[in-house]
């Protein structure tokens, strides 16, 4: 007979809500399907003492299928880690993420990159894209993702436009999905530019770094030639949302949160509310300042606090009416680039890495490199690089993920940042249950103390 | 076409208490005799004799009456479409709208949303539907146009629970939703007390309601000066809203002037503006945006008014 036990990736809420039928529960998240779900209170406590007779069958069956109660003798990190090893080696999504300029019209204080000029080189061109186009063009291949990232690679705009041209019209001829997305400044968004990477790039998603309000924005993101992009940022993003110019592109409003900003995050909030920029493509994403290699220890908000605050923050965002990422609902596939040899980073001189925080990084920008274009012939995936063994990492405890019920959606977040001996954990490992009373709340469950 | 309406569920409706719906299923209610009414004309004022088809938008929450409306639009051999919108947000409804281009578009809504051209929206309350609060917009435009005559030209003394404020008008003209009245503000002065509801052109989610904390608004010369709520959120977003985005201008004063049954709701919608009370508009002048993604943002703050003008 199987003996089940509570899966050790299953969270449930210390706080109680009741729902429209007056019924208590406790919300609950099951990392390994992804899935945020209710249960009563009796439930919950069984979960919570580990006696799980006394929760009746359907009950039981629903839960497993849930995998938030699993049979006593799975090996459920071994099946975790074996879910990202089979994703990471999956030939057929493919990623590709490429910095089409090296430099950047900013230079933020926190940035770890060292940008520098230099002319496009149409053969580097000619053949970052033909090795995308090889991609999408072998029979293995099931989908392709582009990155666009810099630098700021709204400065290479043309190069942009005219490989997305011939990387869209391949992937529509083979019938392969193909998506986009680009992290910018926001400093060079014109109107006219959103509708060329909507409508011509294909362009899904849209990551513009707003860190305050107008006067913070401007003194941390200081274009090098002096002048401020707040307000032609908010102009042209609140004005393209409010018009629906980009429907199937989401907006991201991301916000590098440090002791210089952290108290400005809510009058930024409103700032957004009062331009407009709320609705369901765009969502605001405040993301603590990290270490690229660079010493951020001065700046950098203790994680704890940051994930107590974060919490306001939401609450704050959901009542003006701002998006924000629910919980994740899809087990990741693969941690990020840097564990797949079938995702790379291609730079604007050709070379290629597997981590996205190596290339413009003074000393990684070298050591860092797997392979040049020149090397690699045809789709074949690139040569392994640093953190390829991350997951044996992970389940031989070298790393701590392997305690972590965040891991099935997480990942282990940057393999990089845990090797130089930072914490990369994202906030949610400190505020899951706040962030699942904030699920509550949007679902319309109230909490059980406001009766 | 509507003229003698066949009711559908006259002949196979089992009794129910006068008053009292009975239950049509798991979500759906039977009408009321009153709501029957209601349904009925309302069909007739909005369908009437167009022979256009009607396509019946709907928020989630007004399925109810989405399938009493469909149902007796149906029996009256009006050819009709039912469009559940996925959520009850202005967007999600607003996207059910599209493609209803050639029919009659009745949108059952409870909040504020942009309308599209010639479609007509019927919002209701949580605890009253909009069969519930329907009126005869013909009834409704000529209370209006009396409360316009009484209420004449500047200026104007409005006493609120721990305020009063003078204002310089322009002359009060019938406005939307219906039973409202409104006119352009050319000056004020004094403290103006909202404890109903405020409503921004803008996708806020927070309750609308202010009885439980009341926006105290100083204003001089017509501009706000002074902005006070105990609320840290409301208070945060009003005195951003007009200091640093300049809504600072009091552009417009509105009076609601239908006595309705409930309180004020929620969900700011055409219900609150319309419910007796008197809401200022706080606008940014046209010279002085802030920022153009903000310029045309709008603060409606409404006080209770015991006597309706």
């Amino acid at each position: 007979m199987t003996t089940l036990v509570r899966s050790r990736y299953l969270l449930v809420s210390p706080h109680a809500y009741r729902g429209p039928d007056g019924r208590a529960v406790r919300m609950a998240y099951a990392t390994r399907r992804a899935r945020l779900f209710t249960v009563d209170e009796d439930t919950a406590a069984a979960l919570s003492s580990g006696d799980l007779a006394r929760i009746d069958e359907p009950e039981l069956t629903r839960l497993r299928s849930l995998q938030a109660v699993v049979d006593a003798d799975e090996d459920e990190l071994a099946g975790v880690l074996g879910g990202y090893r089979s994703g990471s080696t999956d030939p057929g999504a493919r990623g590709f993420t490429i910095m089409p300029t090296s430099y950047c019209n900013m230079a933020c204080d926190y940035c770890g990159q060292e940008h520098y000029k230099a002319a496009v080189d149409e053969r580097k061109v000619e053949r970052t894209t033909a090795r995308v186009l090889a991609a999408i063009a072998d029979p293995g291949t099931r989908s392709v993702s582009v990155t666009w990232f810099g630098g700021e690679p709204l400065l290479a705009l043309r190069v942009v436009r005219q490989m997305s041209h011939a990387f869209v019209a391949a992937a529509d001829a083979a019938g392969k999905p193909y998506s986009a997305r680009m992290p910018t400044n926001g400093s060079l968004l014109t109107a006219r530019t959103l509708r060329v990477l909507h409508d011509e790039c294909r362009l899904t998603a849209l990551e513009v770094t707003i860190d305050g309000p107008e006067k913070l924005h401007d003194q941390r993101r200081v274009k090098r030639n002096g002048i401020g992009s707040f307000h032609r940022t908010m102009a042209v993003l609140g004005q393209a949302v409010r018009e629906g110019a980009v429907p199937r592109t989401r907006i991201s409003i991301r916000v590098n949160v440090d002791v210089g900003n952290e108290d400005a995050v809510d009058d930024l909030l409103v700032d957004l509310a009062c331009c407009g920029l709320s609705g369901p493509t765009v969502e605001v994403n405040l993301m603590p300042v990290h270490s690229w290699g660079n010493d951020v220890s001065a700046v950098e908000v203790e994680a704890r606090r940051f994930a107590a605050r974060e919490i306001d923050w939401l609450r704050r965002a959901r009542l003006l009416g701002l998006g924000f990422a629910a919980p994740p609902k899809v087990v990741r596939r693969t941690t990020c680039r840097a564990t797949s040899t079938y995702g790379e980073i291609i730079d604007s001189a050709g070379r290629v890495y597997s981590c996205s925080e190596h290339p413009l990084v003074p000393g990684a920008r070298d050591t860092g490199v797997v392979a040049t274009l020149a090397d690699l012939a045809g789709s074949a995936p690139r040569p392994a690089g640093s953190y390829d063994d991350w997951y044996d990492q992970v389940g031989d405890a070298r790393q701590q993920c392997g305690r972590c019920p965040l891991l099935p959606v997480c990942g282990g977040a940057c393999p990089k940042l845990w090797r130089e001996g930072h914490v990369p954990c994202p906030s949610m490992r400190h505020n899951w249950a706040g962030r699942l009373d904030l699920e509550a709340e949007r679902s319309g469950l109230r909490p059980v103390e406001a009766g | 076409m509507t003229a003698g309406l066949r009711t559908p569920d006259q002949a196979r409706a089992p009794a129910s208490q006068p008053g009292q719906p009975a239950p049509l299923g798991p979500r759906v209610t039977r009408p009321t005799p009153a709501q029957r009414a209601s349904v009925r004309a309302i069909l007739r004022e909005c369908v009437g004799s167009t022979g256009q088809a009607l396509c019946l938008v709907y928020a989630p929450n007004r399925r109810t009456e989405a399938t009493w409306l469909g149902a007796y639009a149906r029996a009256a051999g009006v050819a009709t479409q039912l469009r559940p919108a996925a959520t009850a947000t202005a967007a999600a409804v607003e996207l059910a709208c599209d493609g209803g281009a050639g029919a009659t578009v009745l949108i059952l809504a409870d909040m504020t949303m942009r309308v599209p051209p010639g479609a007509r929206q019927l919002a209701g309350i949580e605890t009253h539907s909009a069969v519930d609060l329907w009126a005869p917009a013909g009834l409704l435009e000529l209370a209006a146009l009396a409360a316009a005559r009484r209420l004449g030209g500047s200026p104007l003394t409005v006493s609120t629970s721990g305020g009063e404020v003078t204002l310089a008008t322009g002359p009060f003209t019938p406005d939307t939703p219906p039973g409202t009245v409104t006119a352009d503000v050319v000056d004020a002065n004094g403290t103006f007390v909202a404890d109903a509801a405020v409503a921004v052109n803008r996708a806020v989610a927070w309750d609308a309601r202010l009885a439980q904390r009341p926006v105290t608004l100083r204003l001089v010369a017509g501009t706000v000066t002074e902005v006070d709520c105990p609320d840290p959120v409301l208070a945060r977003f009003l005195t951003r809203a007009v200091h640093t985005h300049n809504a600072s201008r009091a552009g417009s004063v509105r009076f609601g002037l239908r006595r309705l049954p409930g309180g004020f709701s929620p969900v700011a919608g055409p219900v609150n503006a319309a419910r007796a009370g008197v809401t200022l508009r706080l606008r940014v002048p046209a010279d002085r945006p802030y920022n153009a993604a903000s310029a045309d943002l709008r603060v409606d703050v409404t006080a209770t008014l015991q006597e309706v003008p």
